[in-house]
């Protein structure tokens, strides 16, 4: 594989008469990965994936994709589940997957086999000569995606692709993201769920009002968050936190106790006083901080 | 255009394959031959005798005979039963409530429908009906007709005159029209008027149910939310014109099947033999066709962009109502003006009024229909068109590629203007 990366986006704005809905932003994709586009609500995201699509264009900057300017035929390149997704309602199943994945090209003589394949995959082959309008929510958006990755897409756009899916068929989808990433398809996640994205994703870029905040590796923007809370367990009694100057906040769980030190602590400092004070340490762990933290203090801040 | 051909297929194959197209196109006409010839498959059916007794309460037996032979055993000429007459000279008028009784009698058992009461007082006459069904109007007309004939035949015949003289100088003349075709002349009783206002409505319902289909199109799309999907693999020039494109087929098929129906429909009288000189169908010329294709082809072109212009602005049904109203209403105006063009095709007004663009597909191709303009008018109507469909699709697709994808409150003009200016 060459190392132009899948999507290179130079300072691109985008506004829309007085309101910028992206404002400079820059951002690499590499291809083969997958990376999570996050920002809270209006934060552009969806303006910048238009743009990747080429269903709007930008005012000023560039995007290239897989080393291309941007040009209809693209688009067939890449597949795309919006997040405000729908299907023709009065068409059948089989029908819908025929006319979405016509309409990005693949010859007939491969559709039905490729819908066969893609309908078992995804447990929903006796629905495909159902209406759309019987099935369920869960369901439509399987057939959703199911359209989206019908062309063999080296690019895949998933914008909240987990919303609506019960949790069986969340892992189920995992799953096949995981074999789409082992075939070298390039897959772009946005989503609000932090989880997924540490499930997933090995790059984020995260967006704030129109402007990018945080970009990287997401294994190195976790680590470059210092993180100054505990997990403890222990036996004996909990007289050492009483007042003590080097603890910001508690939180009691069913299973540990989660410490916030006061900031520039050494951690080492609270284990000392806690072996001083007699009590018996089953663990005592320092804690990364979650993806949400760190969402949640970057766009928090800039409010 | 492969790509595009998809989606006009998808359009038409959606709307022709659905038990609508089949209720309207099939189901439409057969409807509209049924409410034509139910009423006269009725009247045949109508088979009984009118039987009416008439009375003269002046014991006026010449004026009673001359009732009789006018009515008696005569056809009704919308059912298959005759008049059946009988006549009562009354001598004196006192025992009128008795007879009147026995009458009151006759209409209840049934053996007669109702009685006539002829009275004289001096030179004038006055007569009254009595009957159960004073409705049936077709009756009491004939019934009035044969009295009031005979009464001035009497009157006349008073006054010393020749009674067949009188037939013979008071008969009236029927006007035939024979209008002027370049063929030479054919004759034409309003038929062309006729044929022309129905072509012309069929145009104008066309237009307005297929531009609407479109409207209501480009509003489930952006409601259902595929618009996006499709917009990821097709531009959204391509999907408006597909879509245009593919609901026009439709419209166009429906033609054909209507056009196949009426190609048959004078057979199918014929074979209920009511294929009777009211009954025929008026043959609709060749240039006049090709004319009506024309006009719906362009002027559907035209309002189906203006529609899906206005589909595209709004997010739900009920915004779609309002937004659809300025351009229905251009069709609504055009129709104003049809009884103008038909009383005067060729005055200034008419010429100006058809040559409108949004106007040209109902009242140019009435003009055409009920007298044909110069050539050169109907050349020029038909560019305007083209022109302004050039102006509408530019002003369309501009608007459409931004309005797909908003949602929430419908936009005010100037923020429309501003779409014109997003790239």
């Amino acid at each position: 594989m060459s190392t132009t990366q899948a999507i290179e986006i130079k300072s691109v704005t985008k506004s829309f008469g007085d309101f910028t809905a992206v404002n400079n932003l820059s951002l690499e994709v590499a291809q083969g990965s997958v990376f999570g586009l996050l920002g809270p609500n209006g934060a552009g995201k969806t303006t910048t994936i238009r743009m990747i699509v080429s269903i709007t264009f930008p005012d000023s900057g560039q995007v290239k994709i897989f080393g291309e300017q941007l040009n209809p035929k693209m688009q067939e390149r890449i597949g795309y589940l919006p997040e405000e997704r729908g299907l023709y309602k009065k068409m059948k199943v089989g029908e819908q997957l025929r006319f979405l994945g016509g309409l990005k090209s693949v010859p007939s003589s491969e559709l039905d086999k490729r819908i066969k394949h893609w309908a078992e995959r995804l447990q929903i082959a006796d629905w495909l000569d159902k209406k759309t309008e019987e099935l369920s929510k869960g369901m439509q958006q399987k057939i959703q995606f199911i359209a989206t990755v019908l062309h063999n897409p080296e690019l895949i756009i998933l914008d909240e692709p987990f919303s609506g899916l019960d949790p069986v068929n969340a892992n189920l989808l995992i799953e096949v993201i995981h074999e789409l990433k082992s075939k070298g398809t390039t897959i772009i996640l946005s989503t609000h769920v932090m989880e997924q994205v540490e499930k997933l994703c090995d790059d984020i870029c995260l967006i704030n009002k129109s402007q990018k905040v945080l970009a990287g590796n997401l294994k190195t923007i976790k680590k470059s968050f210092a993180s100054n809370k505990l997990a403890i367990n222990y036996e004996g009694e909990s007289d050492f936190l009483n007042n003590n100057n080097l603890v910001k906040k508690i939180a009691q769980y069913a299973s540990h106790l989660e410490i916030e030190l006061v900031e520039g602590t050494d951690s080492q400092e609270l284990l000392k006083q806690i072996i001083n004070s007699g009590v018996r340490i089953n663990r005592f762990e320092m804690m990364e901080p979650s993806l949400n933290e760190i969402f949640i203090r970057k766009v928090g801040k800039n409010e | 255009m492969n790509k595009m051909f998809l989606v006009i297929k998808r359009e038409y194959l959606e709307r022709v394959l659905s038990k609508w197209f089949l209720i309207g196109t099939l189901l439409g006409p057969v409807l509209m031959a049924v409410l034509i010839l139910a009423p006269l498959l009725v009247t045949k059916l109508d088979t009984s005798d009118r039987k009416v007794t008439v009375l003269s309460l002046n014991n006026d037996t010449a004026l009673l005979d001359s009732i009789e032979k006018r009515l008696g055993n005569k056809k009704d000429p919308l059912g298959k039963g005759k008049y059946v007459v009988k006549t009562l000279a009354i001598e004196d008028p006192s025992s009128l409530p008795k007879v009147q009784e026995d009458l009151a009698k006759q209409i209840k058992s049934g053996d007669i429908n109702g009685y006539l009461v002829i009275k004289e007082e001096g030179k004038e006459h006055s007569a009254e009906f009595f009957a159960e069904n004073v409705s049936d109007l077709g009756t009491i007309r004939r019934l009035e007709d044969a009295t009031s004939d005979a009464i001035v035949e009497k009157r006349l015949s008073l006054e010393g005159m020749d009674i067949k003289k009188i037939n013979e100088l008071s008969k009236p003349i029927d006007i035939k029209t024979k209008k002027l075709v370049d063929a030479g002349t054919k004759e034409d009783n309003g038929q062309s008027m006729f044929l022309g206002l129905i072509m012309m409505f069929i145009l104008y319902m066309t237009m307005l149910i297929y531009g609407m289909t479109v409207l209501r199109g480009v509003v489930e799309e952006k409601q259902s939310r595929i618009i996006e999907v499709v917009i990821s693999s097709i531009s959204p020039l391509q999907l408006m014109f597909g879509k245009i494109l593919g609901i026009g087929l439709v419209g166009l098929t429906q033609f054909t099947v209507w056009s196949i129906f009426g190609a048959i429909l004078p057979t199918i009288l014929a074979s209920f033999s009511l294929a009777s000189g009211m009954m025929s169908i008026p043959d609709i010329p060749k240039s006049l066709l090709v004319y009506f294709v024309l006009y719906f082809v362009l002027g559907y072109f035209l309002f189906a962009t203006l529609f899906a212009l206005a589909g595209s602005i709004v997010s739900n049904e009920q915004d779609a109502q309002q937004v659809q109203m300025p351009i229905t209403m251009l069709l609504i105006i055009a129709t104003i003006f049809t009884t103008l063009i038909i009383r005067d095709p060729n005055g200034t007004t008419s010429i100006a009024l058809s040559l409108v663009p949004f106007f040209g597909p109902i009242l140019m191709f009435l003009r055409i229909a009920v007298q044909t303009p110069p050539f050169w008018q109907i050349a020029l109507s038909l560019s305007l068109m083209v022109v302004t469909i050039i102006a509408c699709s530019w002003l369309a697709a501009k608007i459409y590629r931004v309005g797909i994808l908003m949602y929430g409150k419908r936009p005010n003009i100037p923020e429309l203007i501003k779409w014109l200016k997003y790239t």
